[in-house]
């Protein structure tokens, strides 16, 4: 798994050339449409990370076996998701400051989305807030399959609601030329690699850290503490 | 100041303010993992250093 950051480092560049060079102007937005490669390559790996968790999560209380690890991914994956939904929410704010005027507005796919911040900001807080692991473990994992109903939600909301947020896959097919859906799918894989890195390093952190506390534990035990 | 400048002026800040969210967390658990490893590291040493005594 080291040899991702290797190959997510080539696809950044080749994303950024693509984004930032080689798609021409989009017709209406000019030069600003370019935030929109970044922003979206964010917003699907976001949501991807947030899928991830709750899959963990509903394995955690199904497995009998391997729990521990099981639970450490599925905190990886939230602490990723969160990273990827703030530059989705940071990127896409500053794109709305250009294509409508202001930097926030209440729209169905903002609203969801920042909604969506805050209850997995709740899932980390629970997490913290535990101290026993078990009891942690199936408490965050019951938590993350509630709050995950907001994922389908946000993905939906410009379907469901009147928006104005761009939508790239309609009915009818693919709102993008085909130079800028290559683009958005370089970046796409090139931030989903990224993404996994992170999982996998946040994930070994945390393997490092229980087994010095596990350690630890032992040590206090054989002095008879 | 032209519409087009303000424009690159907010593509620039876009991608700096995602750069700079994806460096924090990168080093941040980058160090602190480091930290750990070390701190492993001696606590292991310790215990074979007590096991040969």
């Amino acid at each position: 798994m080291r040899y991702l950051r290797w190959l997510s480092l080539p696809l950044w560049v080749a994303g950024l050339y693509l984004a930032l060079i080689w798609v021409p102007d989009e017709r209406s937005l000019g030069v600003s449409y370019r935030i929109f490669y970044i922003h979206l390559g964010m917003a699907w790996t976001a949501l991807l990370a947030l899928t991830a968790n709750f899959v963990l999560s509903l394995l955690v209380l199904m497995r009998r076996r391997g729990k521990e690890e099981t639970d450490r991914f599925a905190q990886a994956t939230a602490e990723v998701g969160i990273l990827m939904t703030t530059a989705t929410l940071a990127s896409g704010m500053l794109w709305g400051k250009v294509a409508w005027g202001a930097f926030w507005t209440w729209d169905p796919r903002l609203t969801t989305t920042a909604i969506m911040w805050f209850l997995y900001i709740g899932y980390l807080l629970l997490r913290q807030a535990l101290d026993d692991e078990a009891r942690r473990r199936v408490y965050s994992a019951v938590y993350a399959l509630i709050v995950f109903v907001d994922v389908p939600i946000v993905y939906l909301s410009v379907r469901w609601w009147r928006s104005i947020h761009p939508v790239v896959f309609t009915d009818t097919g693919i709102n993008i030329t085909p130079q800028m859906f290559i683009a958005v799918i370089v970046f796409f894989f090139a931030t989903l690699v990224l993404a996994l890195d992170l999982v996998y390093l946040r994930a070994f952190q945390d393997r490092v850290q229980q087994e010095l506390q596990r350690r630890r534990a032992r040590r206090l035990g054989r002095l008879g503490y | 100041m032209t519409v087009e400048k303000q424009f690159l002026e907010y593509i620039f800040f876009a991608y700096s303010a995602v750069f700079i969210l994806i460096f924090l967390f990168v080093t941040n658990v980058w160090r602190r993992t480091q930290g750990l490893k070390q701190q492993l590291d001696a606590m292991r040493d310790d215990e074979d250093q007590e096991g040969e005594s």
